[in-house]
């Protein structure tokens, strides 16, 4: 039974894209047949995290407005032969998407693949609302600071409201990913605790990524995290998030660069 | 009763009406009557002044008499100098009519059949709202006409307007405001106190004004004199 998943946040800039290529690369690492779809119309990037972004023809508005069929739009990644991707347009905005067409599209993408992620703009408008609509999991990505919190527990709101599921009266399955969390900053009492976080957004914690040069250089040269340098801690951590998205029972660590005695001695003289 | 016109007074006065308390006896006549009136001559005998000037009350609702028989009974009475002021246990519909007959009473008032006024306009329902989970950042649950019950936490920038109280049993981070239906007995209680903002009957507090003592504890909040109070329920 495919799965769609939407990964969301309200706020901007915490990560949405890099998690939505980083769990699409792990899922279909792990041998899924995975589809991730960028809903941010008009400010497109997954097709830049994933390297993707000369080989696009068509796009989700194409599709949606049926001016090209789904597999013509489909774009297969180079390095995992199960992981596909369906880009945004960059020259149109959210009002080009439809509801019945997105939600064609959707039905369409669920016969061929196990997962469907679809990538949220921020937002609490016609976007993000449009990308969450049909989904069965809701990845939200919040950065520890109150204002993402914020942000994602209006989000939690709205996936409790606005959704086919929760219209129908079922539940939708709600994670957390926090990203961007710096465990020496976090334990200064500069950042949010974990502890703190979930305790505001009660739901249930999906992984911690930490904060990392990794994840930047991955998107600078157009890899997912997790096939870039699988070994690095983000990595690692949103490996682990897939196994648990997929079932799988990981425990939950706090994932750490592995550093030299030099590089430690040297971190502390910088802080 | 016949009206009457007033002549014209410099100073028209409406008649005063008073209350007034007498003890009543009252005499309950049992079938067979002859008995009864053999029964009640023997007390007469014993103690002739039993009834003089007193207030007597006939209860028939053993009874049950026709018209005819009821006369009957008065008369038997008065012929033993028993004056009776009023009839208990009767009912207009077994023919006990007005005409020369004691008025009817009931639980010692007087009493007659009345026509029931219609209905005052309902009073808007009051009911309780219960909120399973939480309520959410850029949620607002507006509930005027009663209690809201939240089970779960009420997140910052979220809000709850109530007409009665607001029992929150998380953490109440946003704004929540009771008593909306102008009610200042209303209250607001959480169990985890962060609150954006207080109001309850029209009155407001923000967060600033608040103080950190109650911070993070189980609190409760209430009107006290046109002002709001606030304190621990620890």
């Amino acid at each position: 039974m495919a799965k769609v998943l939407v990964v969301t946040s309200g706020k901007g800039g915490v990560g949405k894209t890099t998690t939505t290529a980083a769990l699409g690369a792990a899922l279909a690492q792990s041998g899924k047949s995975v589809c991730v779809v960028d809903f941010d119309v008009g400010l497109r990037n997954l097709d830049l995290v994933m390297g993707a972004e000369r080989r696009v023809v068509y796009d989700l508005i194409n599709v949606v407005n049926g001016d090209a069929k789904l597999p013509q739009a489909l774009i297969k990644d180079k390095r995992l032969e199960t992981l596909h991707l369906l880009p945004a347009s960059q020259t149109r905005d959210k009002d080009a998407l439809t509801d019945e067409g997105v939600a064609r599209v959707m039905e369409e993408l669920r016969e061929k693949f196990d997962w469907v992620i679809c990538d949220s703009p921020a937002g609490i408008e016609r976007g993000a609302q449009l990308a969450m609509r049909h989904a069965d999991v809701a990845v939200v990505v919040t950065n520890p600071e109150v204002s993402s919190v914020r942000d994602s527990d209006r989000i939690i709101g709205l996936l409790d409201s606005k959704t086919v599921r929760a219209e129908k009266g079922e539940t939708i399955d709600k994670h957390l990913i926090l990203t961007r969390y710096d465990p020496n900053r976090a334990d200064r009492g500069d950042m949010l605790k974990t502890e703190d976080v979930l305790e505001i957004l009660s739901i249930p914690l999906l992984a911690i990524i930490p904060e990392s040069q990794e994840v930047l250089k991955a998107s600078n040269v157009g890899c997912p995290v997790t096939l870039n340098n699988p070994l690095c801690a983000p990595a690692r951590a949103y490996a682990d998030a897939a196994k648990r998205l997929n079932g799988e029972s990981v425990p939950m660590t706090m994932p750490t660069e592995r550093k030299s005695f030099l590089d430690k001695l040297f971190m502390r003289r910088a802080a | 009763m016949t009206s009457q016109t007033l002549p014209d007074s410099p100073t028209p006065r409406p008649p005063a009406f008073r209350g007034r308390a007498f003890k009543a006896l009252a005499l309950t006549p049992e079938m067979p009557l002859a008995d009864w009136f053999a029964g009640l001559d023997a007390a007469l005998r014993r103690s002739p002044t039993l009834f003089d000037g007193r207030a007597v009350i006939l209860d028939l609702a053993g009874l049950e008499p026709e018209p005819e028989a009821l006369r009957t009974i008065l008369a038997d009475l008065r012929a033993r100098r028993i004056r009776i002021l009023g009839l208990e246990g009767a009912q207009e519909a077994f023919g006990v009519a007005d005409d020369g007959l004691p008025p009817l009473l009931a639980n010692g008032r007087p009493t007659r059949n009345l026509d029931l006024p219609a209905l005052p306009p309902a009073e808007p329902e009051t009911t309780s709202l219960t909120i399973e989970g939480s309520v959410r950042s850029g949620q607002s649950i507006v509930h005027r006409t009663g209690d809201v019950t939240v089970m779960g936490s009420v997140s910052s920038g979220a809000e709850i307007l109530a007409g009665g109280s607001i029992h929150i049993y998380g953490a109440l981070r946003g704004r929540a405001i009771a008593g909306a239906a102008r009610n200042p007995r209303a209250r607001i209680c959480c169990r985890k106190f962060e609150p954006e903002l207080l109001g309850i009957d029209r009155l407001v507090r923000t967060a600033e004004d608040m103080g950190s003592h109650l911070r993070g504890r189980p609190a409760q909040i209430w009107l006290d004199g046109g002002a709001i109070r606030m304190a621990s329920l620890d």
